[in-house]
């Protein structure tokens, strides 16, 4: 046990930063601040539950029935388990600390019981920060008793364990299926037609959204979609619903009971089900785990690998085949370019689809476009804050730039490639969703999708510019990549401004009619961007001029 | 992006939808009256002269009875049946009388019928019906001298 809680706080160490634990003051402060964001976390549920009950959005009686907290609850609980099940397939078959887990004098056994820990422990403090305060929340609103809170706190251990008991019996197939995808194009494609996938999915969801919502009007049949829907869910996830009941009670007819049989045979069920998967994982997945882990890497060869040609590329192309061929190894870095391409599209689908719902006046649909400008902005340059620190990511190696026999312009700009292409592709993907929904003027779209991406590429620009100005290539060599950036955060507050005074105009110049602001704020942003490019080439020319 | 500009860009994209339905929406009624806005005869003898006025033509037989059948548009107007019909003009007294929705006449002649709707809009058709002895059946008075 005591060898089991050493390696638990080693492998924590490297995840969270534990410094505290050592201050007694810094403790106090930490605790302090963690039993504020549960506070803060609870009361805006409270908050939120207690307008849906005001508004008899779900019950026609002052209560929040269980189906509600059921779905919510649901919804959490997947989430954790696919999280859950990807993380710890990794840290079990493919983390290379496990080879130096295993030279520790300890046996297997705890070390494979130290990587469920580990992921015990992150699912207890998600569990803490976000289901405990739904529970909280819900007993609030429907006024259970005292002993409602205190039985939450077993359960709330309990129900951190469902997801890291079914992720650890699932990524036994997940790992072999990781195992035969070895191929990394296979896996980039196989990811993006997956992400592809849930976002037609997404995308089919909001065109059902109907046209002419007239909420008051037509309340009686979407109060009963909604109890439909609820009910749907809570049959298909049958499992999951069993344990809000168990943990919260039912009414039966009129009389509200926290524990009856029902709560007790579920808990046992429950327990039980836990033993069974986690009995399974250690018989099967421990020997796997030993077996990935002691695999001789110093010997493996692929024997498949082919001779390939040195492509020879010119001086401009060459930077940015690097670059690409770098980038794009990197599973993560495909999933955040998909992110980064799909997200604006359906953000801006699902606004207008509600917007066009309901019956506007012209104030408001002059607000809508506004808001329309301002989330384009807001969506696309913060995902473009990151530029912020593209060139110091690279540490001592920032300087490697400088040793290449081409203009120096060449190289730094081969780096915003990626980012200047994805975010033109969202923003089109997007203007043509919004056009579609709201049946702009091919002209007014056009417009509208230029303003956007001169003021991305202007941000893009600035962003950079400000890590060439002030490196923090020291930082990232030494501190590593969780280092909190000055320029990133500059970067997120410029794109806030950016976003807001941008919004602003377009509001305020809309009343001589779309198609003028548009051109107005057009010319602006093209002057915006100008002038951008001007600084950042007479920067980059400055910063690295050769005296 | 960090989860704290997560979260922001997030509440403001929730706080656009309700700025805009709370202060950019229409102003209406939540019970609104739909008003008749168009009252068509569909009587199969009516017919149009060149100047879009209505008429109807009849031969005339003892008791004849006309059913004045119309329809009130929309289909979804509050109140159908707020329909007025009355005769305004008759080219000889007693011509016809109006009964529960059933011109009858008594003897030939002209008559123009006025349809409006009482809900508030006073939508007014109008129709002139000619009620005439078929030609070859005219009475005539025998002399016998």
């Amino acid at each position: 046990m005591k060898y089991l809680k050493t390696l638990v706080l080693m492998q924590l160490k490297d995840k969270l930063d534990l410094s505290f634990m050592g201050n007694r003051r810094k403790l106090i402060l930490k605790s302090a601040l963690a039993v504020l964001s549960v506070v803060a976390v609870t009361a805006v549920i409270f908050l939120l539950f207690k307008v849906a009950v005001m508004l008899r959005i779900f019950s026609f009686w002052d209560n929040l029935p269980v189906n509600v907290l059921s779905v919510v609850f649901i919804a959490m609980q997947l989430l954790s388990m696919i999280g859950c099940t990807v993380g710890l397939t990794n840290a079990l078959y493919f983390a290379t600390d496990n080879k130096v887990l295993l030279t520790m004098p300890v046996s297997t056994n705890t070390v494979f019981l130290s990587k469920l820990t580990l992921y015990y422990i992150y699912e207890l403090k998600k569990s803490i920060l976000f289901t405990l305060p739904l529970f909280v929340a819900f007993g609030m609103v429907n006024g259970y008793a005292f002993y409602y809170y205190l039985w939450l706190i077993p359960c709330i251990f309990l129900v951190s364990l469902v997801p890291v008991a079914v992720a650890s019996v699932v990524s036994i197939p997940l790992m072999f299926v990781m195992r035969v995808i070895k191929n990394g194009i296979l896996r980039g494609v196989l990811c993006v037609l997956g992400l592809a996938a849930i976002t037609f999915v997404i995308v089919k969801l909001i065109a059902l959204i109907p046209e002419n919502i007239n909420l008051v009007g037509q309340w009686g049949e979407i109060y009963y979609a909604i109890q439909d829907a609820l009910q749907w869910v809570c049959d298909k996830f049958a499992l999951l619903n069993y344990i809000t009941v168990m943990v919260v009670g039912q009414t039966v007819g009129y009389v509200y009971k926290l524990f009856s049989l029902q709560t007790f045979v579920i808990l046992a069920v429950l327990v039980a089900s836990m033993a069974v998967l986690i009995g399974i994982s250690y018989l099967l997945a421990r020997p796997l785990f030993l077996y990935m882990a002691s695999k001789q890497f110093e010997f493996e060869k692929n024997n498949n690998v082919k001779a390939k040609p040195n492509k020879v590329h010119s001086a401009k192309t060459s930077a940015i085949s690097q670059e690409l061929t770098m980038n794009f190894r990197s599973l993560t870095y495909i999933v955040k370019v998909f992110g980064q391409i799909a997200v604006l599209p359906v953000a801006i689908f699902f606004l207008n689809k509600t917007f066009v719902a309901m019956n506007t006046r012209l104030a408001g649909q002059h607000m809508a476009v506004a808001f329309n400008v301002l989330l384009m902005l807001l969506i696309s340059t913060s995902q473009n804050s990151v530029l912020a620190s593209v060139y110091s990511r690279e540490g001592n190696a920032r300087y490697i730039i400088k040793t290449r026999p081409v203009s120096y312009a060449n190289s730094v700009v081969a780096k915003l490639y990626v980012n200047l292409v994805a975010t033109t592709l969202s923003v089109v993907l997007a203007t043509v969703g919004f056009a579609n929904v709201t049946g702009t003027s091919v002209t007014d779209s056009v417009l509208l999708a230029v303003i956007v991406v001169f003021v991305n590429i202007a941000y893009i620009f600035w962003s950079a510019e400000l890590d060439i100005m002030n490196p923090q290539s020291r930082q990232y060599s030494t501190v590593g990549v969780s280092f909190d950036n000055p320029n990133e955060r500059k970067a997120t507050v410029l794109s806030f401004l950016i976003s807001a005074l941008f919004a602003f105009a377009v509001y305020f110049l809309l009343k001589e009619g779309q198609t003028m602001a548009f051109i107005k704020i057009g010319l602006v942003a093209l002057v915006f961007l100008g002038a951008r490019l001007y600084l950042y080439f007479t920067r980059v020319k400055l910063y690295y001029m050769e005296k | 992006m960090k989860k704290s500009t997560i979260i922001v860009i997030a509440a403001i994209y929730f706080v656009s939808i309700a700025v805009v339905g709370f202060f950019g929406l229409e102003v209406s009624s939540y019970n609104p009256i739909i008003y008749i806005n168009e009252i068509n005869i569909t009587n199969s003898e009516l017919q149009t002269r060149q100047d879009g006025s209505l008429y109807m033509y009849f031969d005339y037989v003892d008791g004849l009875t006309v059913p004045l059948t119309f329809e009130a548009l929309p289909a979804n107007a509050t109140n159908r049946n707020a329909v007025s019909v009355e005769i305004y003009y008759q080219s000889d007294q007693g011509v016809a009388q109006l009964v529960s929705g059933n011109l009858i006449f008594s003897k030939p002649g002209t008559i123009s019928v006025r349809l409006h709707s009482t809900d508030g809009r006073n939508v007014t058709v109008l129709c002139d019906i000619y009620v005439m002895i078929p030609s070859g059946q005219e009475t005539g008075i025998l002399f016998d001298i």
